[in-house]
């Protein structure tokens, strides 16, 4: 990936893909200093505080957008995932549970007119990958991928994004399960999504220790001609 | 050295050296004062109070394996938080009077993800010290 210019940064939250809308993303990573300064010191010095999180992204205004974002203020613990460069299967992306703050809308009189959201998150997961990002219209496995163990003081995160859902009674099973080889030969099942049905998303995490280093995600349909647009994504912190 | 036009600075992190992700160093001393000023001073007065300093990093970002974000996030995220080693000079040639080192211990206070369409992926990262500033010309 390499230093790069942001063209593909690719933003879902609560089962809505805003990318198609906006131009800007920023999530913000802070920790707070406190300061250890005493009698005696030259300069003055800190100790690390607790971090903080928030989120911002802004485009142009649209009826998708508006619709999820208009009646969205009270929402919270929405879960996002935001990808720097595409969601394709097996890139980075960052994990948050969004509390929506701000939702603004500019009209500036011969110019687009434009929309920007901004809140904190609740949680973050850094350096996570999209481990599903298809179409599912029968059972089936994601690619396994070599994603590291879960140590005792670690948990994973997990993040279904459900983009779209058509057929007759349809529903998915969403399942991230893990091994300890590439074949997933022993596939044990670590987190399961609740059945989804509709537009949507959730947010799973689960305590170690999990000793098995690949992992895949998997669904199970069914329904009358169902198919589901989705995107999961899967960390480990 | 003279004046000179900024093409070689060098920073490490904890020994690794990250200057080729880098492309703005900014390392600003200052020092405190108080007002001291009494009747019959016709001037205001101050006496010298701590030295303080803020350091930031204008970086390029890189999500590839062993790349910059690899190496910042999880000096970020760690709990408890282990402050790194810091090594700062204008050049990556060998230390001397003019070409002078600073190195302190520090931690990440703030580690943007900033993306803008067409603009070139980059953040500002800002750090807090923990120890004092030492600056050596040999």
């Amino acid at each position: 990936m390499s230093k790069q210019i942001a063209t593909k940064v690719r933003i879902y939250i609560a089962g809505i893909d805003f990318s198609g809308d906006t131009n800007a993303a920023t999530i913000g990573r802070s920790r707070t200093p406190v300061e250890k300064t005493v009698f005696l010191d030259e300069w003055d010095t800190f100790m690390a505080g607790l971090k903080s999180f928030v989120y911002s992204f802004a485009g142009l205004w649209d009826e998708a957008p508006e619709a999820a974002l208009g009646a969205s203020l009270d929402l919270s613990d929405e879960p996002m995932i935001l990808a720097p460069d595409n969601a394709t299967d097996g890139n980075i992306c960052y994990l948050g549970k969004t509390l929506l703050g701000e939702y603004t809308i500019d009209t500036p009189i011969g110019a687009a007119i434009t929309f920007s959201v901004s809140g904190t998150l609740n949680d973050l997961v850094s350096r996570a990958t999209i481990v599903a990002n298809e179409t599912v219209i029968a059972n089936g496995n994601g690619v396994a991928r070599q994603l590291g163990a879960v140590s005792a003081t670690q948990s994973l995160y997990a993040v279904l994004q459900v983009l779209a859902a058509s057929g007759a009674s349809p529903t998915l099973d969403v399942a991230i399960e893990s091994d300890d080889n590439s074949g997933m030969t022993t596939p044990v099942s670590r987190i399961a999504f609740t059945q989804a049905t509709a537009v949507g998303a959730e947010w799973k995490e689960l305590a170690g220790a999990i000793a098995d280093d690949w992992w895949r995600a998997t669904f199970t349909i069914a329904g009358t001609t169902p198919s589901f647009d989705i995107v999961v994504g899967f960390g480990i912190k | 050295m003279s004046k000179q036009v900024a093409k070689n600075a060098f920073v490490s992190i904890d020994g690794t050296d990250i200057s080729n992700s880098v492309d703005t160093i900014s390392l600003s001393r200052t020092r405190g004062n108080g007002e001291i000023t009494a009747f019959g001073n016709f001037w205001d007065v101050f006496a010298a109070g701590l030295k303080s300093m803020t350091f930031s990093l204008g970086m390029f970002q890189d999500y590839d394996a062993a790349a910059i974000e690899s190496i910042l996030e999880p000096l970020f995220d760690a709990e408890p938080t282990v402050a790194s080693v810091i090594v700062v000079r204008q050049d990556a040639g060998v230390v001397s009077t003019s070409n002078p080192e600073y190195t302190f211990s520090a931690f990440i206070t703030d580690l943007p993800i900033d993306l803008t369409l067409k603009s070139v992926n980059k953040m500002t990262v800002t750090f807090s010290n923990t120890t004092a500033l030492v600056k050596t010309t040999a």
